[in-house]
């Protein structure tokens, strides 16, 4: 039977496409002007369709000297934060997920008491600093590298796993590493696929902890870069008051140029996302309801 | 078989960040290994110095004339000097970050000596006074402005706390499309100087006339933006004669700002003649939205035909709108005031930032000599032109620059000279060129009337309820020149701010413009 399509239908299909523009107006004009000629640009700065098509943009921003290393520090913190941050996550949540451990109430209260308390921005500091990791990639990897939300997700879906598989392999002879990373991990993949994917995006946007902790452009990351393109003029721009003179001094990227910046840095996560999304969704449900 | 590349991927990744920690820390910006030294007479005496200059520039790295700058202020005072530049976007967490941990540079810049942190950082002692150090600095003294010594005493102990890092003070004029007057055929005098009702007459026939021919209603007069806080203000404050705080003509208090006196329509008539333009679409409708770097585009691009701006940008604006329309063609114009006269606002105090020197300077003396040395004749010639060899060649005697330096990120924003407008003009330009900028600058300079404030701020000003009181002024501002209001609403908003903050302001103010003006 044909189903009958109803006014209510075609006004939720309305609604979604017009937020679907909403979402995809900024994307489509930036990736329109980044490809447009800085004429074309300054005669319609809103296009979403490209004109006097030139990749000049590109070629220029893919010859900054920062891009590239800032790139490959941002994939090299997000590589390196991942995988040892899962493998803490698998090792903690493990035996934490077990109800008979002793002590495992007092451990998660204080996995617990670090989400809703923390030593804050300066004792922070202090700790990089006196550990030697001031303007080195470790300063962006180790403070974010443990998240009590992400290790209560993964706590909570390892107890769901039926201990009898455990029980099975420990009769067999198995020791608790091995049920670990050859019974729990296997069958915890969903969760790991959803963590890795939060740490990633995570690592992937953080830009405040190189402000802080970073000196050197070397070691900047992809999106300090990014921030600086964009808004680095304009925060001079701020400091100089209207002194139109000092305004004039300084060095503004044009528009297309940072607009090229943008696509390029947000393509990787541009391209894995439509295929990874499910797992942020899963991510939140996961864990949270307990049959 | 899995279990071993589990552990041996996140072995890899353990030791990925072990390698990538104790990486090489050293960036371009720093220069640790300076020549040895041959600099100017008495420095090679005193032993070396290391210092750190913290800094806010366009650049975290320094270009290749910033280095050869550097090295070359190294070798003449027997310094190592290191530069730490935060990214612009995260320079106030930075330097909060430093004066709260301790990890400081030996100097550091302040945009401004107003700066909540610089201030307690000067009570806290984490900022040193530097008169002693300033006795032997004749450079600095002598290219500085005296107001900006006034502003730089912050401790209520007569004590200096930075080193100016000073701007020309200016009262720039306008900008206009010369390829759309010489369209509507409008002549501007040969001293660039017209009245403001020229001026209004010409900005209407740009927002009326089609002066770029395209057969649409598309243009504007004047290209203006919000201000850096996101309010607005009325324009054509200078010709209407808005000079902020002067000698009153009589009433309670001496000094006063038209923009606070309740018995002055100045400020409500600019207020109004904004809204008037901003109806009948002669300035930019979308100004309010705009910050300054949007005002040029929108000029650039031929949407608006007048904005105002600095003589010395000439040829940086000309190339830039001749790549979007070849025929763009620029004037620069000064509008007299109401009465006929050539007068312009200069605010502030000669600063644009300065440098302050910490309690963590390993020598206190060497690092006002380094600046000392970058204001005088030699280093400033280094500073103005450039190194020989990289920014310029000597042959025959003359020097011939290669092509403009962009890349002067730190070479042109440490010092200035007090009123050397010169500064500005690239030294490759041709004379003509020269010839033709140089008078309006020069002119920017002279037309100058100092708001006697020099930027000082009442302490009840700094209160958080007068702080939320101030949202009125920008909220009914804004409401007036959109339309949403009358211009008496503003001055209903100042009777109230009479009331409640203002006697307590206008008698600060005055008390503080009193002592000023009586030291003089």
């Amino acid at each position: 039977m044909r189903k009958r399509i109803e006014l209510f239908d075609i006004a939720v299909y309305l609604i979604v496409s017009v937020i679907c523009m909403v979402m995809l107006y900024p994307l489509l004009n930036v990736a329109a002007v980044s490809i447009s000629s800085h004429t074309a640009y300054m005669q319609n700065p809103m296009r979403i369709w490209p004109s006097d098509i030139t990749f000049d943009a590109y070629k220029d921003i893919l010859s900054h000297p920062v891009l590239a290393r800032s790139y490959l520090n941002t994939i090299m913190i997000t590589i390196s934060g991942v995988a040892i941050g899962i493998f803490l996550y698998i090792i903690t949540a493990y035996p934490l997920s077990k109800v008979h451990l002793k002590g495992r109430a007092i451990m998660i209260n204080l996995v617990i008491f670090t989400m809703l308390f923390n030593g804050g921005l300066i004792p922070n500091f202090y700790l990089i600093r006196s550990l030697g990791m001031v303007d080195t990639l470790a300063a962006l990897v180790f403070p974010t590298l443990f998240s009590a939300f992400s290790l209560i997700l993964m706590i909570n879906f390892m107890q769901n796993i039926p201990e009898e598989l455990e029980e099975a392999a420990k009769i067999d002879g198995a020791s608790e590493p091995y049920i670990l990373f050859k019974i729990v991990v296997p069958l915890s993949m969903p969760i790991i696929a959803t963590l890795t994917l939060f740490a990633a995006v995570g690592y992937w946007n953080s830009f405040f902890s190189a402000i802080i902790y970073i000196r050197s452009v070397e070691n900047w990351p992809l999106m300090l870069f990014l921030r600086e393109v964009i808004e680095g003029a304009k925060m001079l721009q701020i400091s100089a008051g209207g002194n139109n003179a000092e305004i004039g001094n300084m060095n503004v990227m044009p528009e297309t140029l940072k607009y090229a910046t943008i696509m390029i840095v947000i393509l990787p996560i541009l391209s894995v996302y439509p295929f990874l999304q499910r797992y942020f969704v899963k991510g939140i449900m996961l864990g949270s309801v307990k049959g | 078989m899995k279990l071993k590349k589990a552990i041996a991927c996140v072995g890899a990744a353990v030791l990925l960040v072990a390698v990538t920690a104790c990486g090489d820390k050293g960036g371009p910006a720093e220069i640790d290994d300076p020549k040895p030294t041959s600099g100017a007479a008495g420095e090679t005496a005193k032993p070396k110095v290391n210092m750190t200059i913290m800094g806010e520039f366009a650049s975290s790295n320094l270009s290749e004339t910033d280095k050869l700058l550097v090295q070359s202020i190294e070798e003449a005072t027997n310094t190592a000097i290191k530069f730490d530049i935060p990214p612009s976007t995260g320079y106030t967490e930075r330097l909060q970050l430093s004066l709260t941990t301790g990890d400081l540079a030996d100097v550091v810049w302040f945009p401004s000596p107003d700066d909540a942190s610089f201030l307690k950082a000067v009570k806290d002692g984490v900022i040193i006074p530097i008169d002693e150090y300033l006795n032997e600095a004749d450079n600095i003294q002598n290219y500085s402005y005296d107001i900006s010594w006034d502003a730089l005493r912050v401790n209520g102990d007569d004590k200096v706390y930075g080193i100016p890092r000073t701007t020309v003070i200016r009262s720039d004029g306008y900008w206009f499309r010369k390829d759309w007057l010489d369209k509507l055929n409008i002549q501007i005098p040969d001293n660039n100087e017209i009245t403001f009702d020229q001026m209004l007459d010409i900005m209407t026939k740009f927002s009326k006339e089609d002066p770029d021919g395209n057969g649409k209603h598309d243009t504007y007069g004047y290209g203006w933006a919000a201000q850096p806080d996101k309010s607005i203000r009325p324009v054509f404050q200078n010709e209407l004669g808005l000079y902020g705080w002067q000698e009153s003509d009589g009433g309670e208090y001496k000094y006063m700002n038209p923009q606070y006196d309740l018995n002055s329509d100045k400020y409500t008539k600019a207020l109004e003649l904004t809204a008037k333009l901003f109806k009948e679409g002669v300035i930019d409708p979308d100004g309010p939205t705009l910050d300054g770097g949007k005002v040029l585009e929108q000029f650039q691009s031929g949407k608006t035909g007048v904005i105002d701006g600095f003589a010395g940008h000439y040829e940086t604006f000309l190339n830039a709108g001749k790549q979007i329309n070849p025929e763009f063609e620029l004037a620069y114009v000064f509008v007299k005031n109401e009465q006929g006269e050539m007068k312009g606002l200069g605010q502030g105090t000669g600063l644009w930032g300065f440098w302050a020197v910490t309690s963590s300077a390993s020598d206190p003396q060497r690092v006002v000599d380094v600046f000392d040395y970058m204001l005088s004749d030699e280093g400033w010639d280094s500073i103005y032109t450039g190194i020989e060899g990289h920014d310029y060649k000597v042959e025959n005697n003359q020097r011939v620059y290669s092509a403009t330096p962009l890349e002067t990120f730190v070479r042109k924003n440490m010092v200035r000279r007090a009123n050397d407008f010169m500064f500005f003009i690239n030294p490759a330009m041709s004379e003509e060129l020269k010839q033709k900028l140089v008078p309006n600058i020069e002119k920017a300079v002279k037309r100058i009337v100092m708001s006697k404030d020099r930027n000082y701020t009442p302490a009840i000003a700094k209160t958080p309820p007068y702080l939320d009181f101030n949202k009125k002024f920008s909220e009914v501002t804004t409401k007036i020149i959109i339309g949403d209001a009358q211009s008496s609403e503003y001055k209903e908003v100042l009777q109230d701010w009479n009331t409640k903050f203002g006697q307590t302001y206008l008698k600060e103010m005055n008390d503080y413009i009193d002592q000023i003006e009586n030291k003089k």
